[in-house]
């Protein structure tokens, strides 16, 4: 299989707009490495550098050690999952699977095999004479990722694959190819703007901004410590709040503060006084289910507040204490 | 390739006529100078005016009339409509020919019914070149109109009638005003086409009633003048080139005032 | 609203009826016995199809149009399908530049084309008859590839070209086995477009044409000023009918509006 290390990577379509700006990133062998980040971040022209359907400008790619800036897209071996699927319209299940094996010199028996290997492990096997048009969205996207695997590539890339899926087949999908990922143990990058999607099947996660990495961790660290206010809004922190103000109010740490600014999550917040209180007012009370969410304002502005009770009403005065453990510290930028 | 084969050819044609004794536009002047010259530009350009406006008029309630019909009729209409652009403009011409001559339909028709006593003079004219002209060309108006109908929303329409307002206003200020676009598209084909035209003058309006496209044959292949046709071929180039700049221009104002 | 729609349905009735009747006037006419073209005619006979067949410019000019159709939609097909690939698929400077060259023999008029290409082709580089004649049918037919296959391409997911790409097809071949069979729709409906418009054009061939050269739009027209009788009604039925065909293979394959 194959690790591939990008150094120093630049884009750019006009003079003095970066789509990416120096970014150097590995990604370990069978690692499923995701890259998140909002629309207009530099994901998808990252993927399509690594693919070869862009040439590159500035910067490496190597692969398994291996310089791949002169060698050119279909001879790279990489298998591609698109957002519109891209199926061939012309051809059936089965022939758009063998296309990319009719290439590589296999004997027919071989080819036939093949594609039946692969038709059976995505679940494919009764469709494979229809034409992708009397397909669903979901099945579509079945063949397209059983098309890319069916060459073997060395490398998986995954471009929005699940974006137009509706939400239950989203959830159906991302568990398929992670289980084909796992059982293939294939270097797979996964190119994403739902960070719930990425964070359920990623081993890491790349979050990008303006053609820069912000934090590349595992999921886990990344939900749990964000690095940049960045960072922490994308992925649902909604509370910031200046150190200056916190040590004039005499809040409490769990370690030394060096960083200018603290983030808390909205449900780790606490209605009623303890270590690092805070008054506010309830200005909306909205029940979201398996929550309640409070939007209260302070002098601090406006905060959310979830709980899994119904602890307060709209227009109360109430005390809100921020646990020490929970408070977050970003970096500068 | 297209430079090599059409544009050195246009201007090895241009060039030639632009140089003179005295003058570079001397050739151009002597040209406007004649009366028969002058009488051939206006009628050409006046042929193409009124064939646009006959074409523009009966293709606008023909063209709301097949908005209106249900898929079945709408593409029997349309293929009724597509047979003739498809169909050889000899054919087209010929039929007239056999409609307006001396011998022909109507006055073969009027002479029976003892309405005239002798044959009217109907082909050779302006008029059978006119009639011709809005035959051959009212296809592609109707085409251009209805498929600017079928962009327009009708919707709008229901709006301003129950708002009350009349049927003819409602024509005038909320439909046509959406449909300009096709309108000046439907226009420019039209006009451009009838103005260079040469099949169709050359067939139904005879030797006294020349445009400049049957001018530039006569002066090159009848009378061997390739100068003076180079000339004429400029001044039609020139003319109709014009004509589409201007009018594509205007369908550009009249695009963005729309989307807006 | 409803004296509109009223009055809309008998003016586009009556358009039909203007736009059939002519058409049904010359079938008519080609079955008349006399030997001058009357309305309506006395006798039946199939006399005039013989005459067509007997006439050797018209057997001869239905085949060589029928050739130069062929090859100059063909050789625009084959120029003109990379040139709409390379135009949407590249970033290329001057975009727009390149596409106005493409279109621009539909913006100089026919007969100009035809006579700048005489002069430049036939007299200035001794160019033989039939290549000049098909580089202006050429001409004239690659606006129309152009414009065609340029919808077909932008209908046409770009990712899915790349996914050839992807395992393993160079980009020519995936051009082929990929790109190809998924516009074939549009290639064919300009193929036919192109076909018919080289089939039915006049005016460049009228300066193209030679003894041995004879196109049978331009030798119907020839015959027309000699002779006023139902063989020209016979052979205008004969084009009708190619036109039906034409019309009947591209609504059973495309559907008709692949032409408008």
């Amino acid at each position: 299989m194959a690790n591939i290390e990008i150094t120093d990577l630049s884009m750019s379509y006009q003079k003095d707009k970066k789509i990416l700006d120096d970014l150097s990133l590995n990604i370990k062998d069978g690692e499923l490495l995701s890259i998140l980040g909002p629309s207009g971040c530099g994901k998808t022209t990252m993927l399509r550098l690594i693919s070869g359907l862009i040439p590159i400008q500035k910067g490496t790619i190597r692969v398994s050690g291996k310089d791949i800036s002169k060698v050119p897209v279909y001879k790279r071996n990489f298998g591609m999952v698109f957002q519109s699927y891209a199926l061939f319209p012309h051809m059936t299940i089965f022939q758009n699977i063998t296309f990319g094996l009719k290439r590589r010199k296999l004997d027919k028996k071989t080819i036939e095999k093949k594609a039946l290997d692969i038709l059976d492990i995505t679940g494919l096997s009764n469709l494979k004479d229809r034409m992708p048009s009397e397909l669903s969205g979901g099945q579509q996207q079945r063949v397209s990722l059983a098309r890319a695997l069916a060459i073997n590539p060395s490398v998986l890339l995954l471009d929005e694959p699940l974006s137009n899926l509706d939400a239950k087949l989203r959830i159906e999908m991302r568990e398929e190819i992670h289980r084909l990922q796992q059982k293939l143990k294939m270097t797979t990058i996964f190119v994403t703007h739902d960070q719930e999607e990425c964070f359920a099947i990623s081993d890491r996660v790349a979050l990008m901004n303006k053609g820069q990495i912000e934090q590349l961790d595992t999921p886990q660290n990344i939900y749990k410590n964000p690095k940049t206010e960045f960072v922490a809004r994308f992925i649902g922190y909604d509370n910031f709040i200046s150190k200056e103000w916190a040590e004039s109010k005499q809040w409490q740490f769990h370690k030394e503060i060096t960083g200018k600014l603290l983030t808390i999550r909205p449900e780790n917040i606490e209605i009623g006084s303890g270590e690092n209180n805070l008054l506010g007012k309830v200005i909306s009370k909205n029940f979201l289910g398996n929550y309640y969410q409070y939007i209260v304002e302070t002098e601090i502005g406006t905060l959310k507040v979830n709980t899994t009770e119904d602890q307060s009403s709209t227009n109360a005065e109430i005390t809100l204490n921020f646990p020490k453990q929970s408070l977050i510290e970003l970096e500068d930028k | 390739m297209i430079i090599v084969l059409l544009i050195l050819p246009i201007l090895q044609m241009f060039l030639p006529t632009f140089t003179g004794d005295q003058f570079f536009l001397e050739k151009y002047l002597s040209f406007f100078h004649s009366t028969g010259n002058m009488q051939v530009i206006a009628r050409t350009l006046i042929i193409a005016v009124v064939t646009t406006l006959v074409t523009l008029s009966l293709g606008l309630p023909t063209a709301y009339w097949i908005s209106r019909l249900g898929e079945k009729w709408k593409k029997v209409v349309s293929i009724i409509v597509l047979f003739p652009i498809l169909t050889n403009a000899v054919v087209r011409n010929f039929a007239w020919i056999t409609i307006l001559g001396k011998n022909g339909v109507i006055n073969n028709f009027l002479m029976q019914l003892h309405i005239i006593d002798k044959p009217l003079t109907l082909l050779y004219t302006n008029f059978s070149i006119v009639v011709g002209s809005v035959y051959l060309f009212l296809p592609i108006m109707i085409t251009s109109l209805v498929s600017s109908f079928g962009q327009l929303n009708f919707e709008v329409e229901e709006a301003a009638s129950v708002i009350g307002a009349r049927p003819m206003v409602v024509f005038f200020k909320v439909i046509l005003p959406q449909l300009s676009v096709g309108m000046l598209t439907g226009s420019i084909l039209v006009f451009v086409g009838s103005l260079t035209a040469y099949t169709t003058p050359q067939l139904l309006g005879g030797n006294k009633n020349m445009v400049l496209a049957t001018l530039l044959q006569q002066q090159s292949i009848t009378l061997g003048d390739w100068t003076s046709a180079s000339v004429v071929a400029v001044v039609l180039t020139v003319i109709a080139i014009l004509v589409m700049t201007i009018m594509n221009y205007g369908t550009k104002l009249l695009d963005r005032r729309n989307t807006k | 609203m409803r004296t509109r729609i009223k009055f809309s349905s008998v003016v586009g009735f009556l358009v039909l009826v203007i736009l059939v009747v002519p058409l049904l006037i010359v079938i008519v006419t080609s079955f008349g016995q006399e030997s001058a073209i009357s309305f309506p005619i006395k006798g039946f006979t199939f006399d005039w199809y013989k005459n067509v067949f007997q006439q050797p410019d018209f057997v001869e000019g239905l085949k060589m149009s029928s050739i130069v159709a062929i090859l100059a939609s063909f050789l625009a097909l084959l120029v003109g399908t990379p040139i709409v690939y390379v135009l949407t698929r590249f970033d290329i400077h001057h975009k727009d530049w390149f596409q106005t060259i493409f279109l621009s023999p539909a913006l100089i008029p026919e007969i100009v084309i035809g006579f700048a290409l005489y002069q430049a082709l036939v007299i200035s580089l001794q160019l033989p008859l039939f290549i000049s004649l098909i580089v202006g049918h050429f001409l004239l037919c690659l606006p129309y590839v152009v414009r065609l296959i340029t919808a077909g391409m932008m209908e046409f997911d770009e990712s899915i070209e790349e996914a050839a790409w992807m395992v393993g097809y160079d980009k020519l071949t995936a051009f082929f086995k990929v790109v190809i069979p998924n516009i074939k729709q549009s290639v064919v409906a300009a193929f036919i477009l192109s076909f018919i418009t080289s089939f039915n054009n006049i005016p460049i061939s009228l300066f193209l044409n030679g003894p041995d050269l004879n196109m049978l739009p331009t030798s119907i027209l020839n015959y027309l000023e000699n002779n006023y009788d139902p063989t020209v009604s016979a052979v205008s039925v004969i084009l009708m009918i190619i036109t039906a065909l034409m019309m009947i293979i591209v609504e059973k394959y495309l559907g008709l509006n692949k032409l408008t």
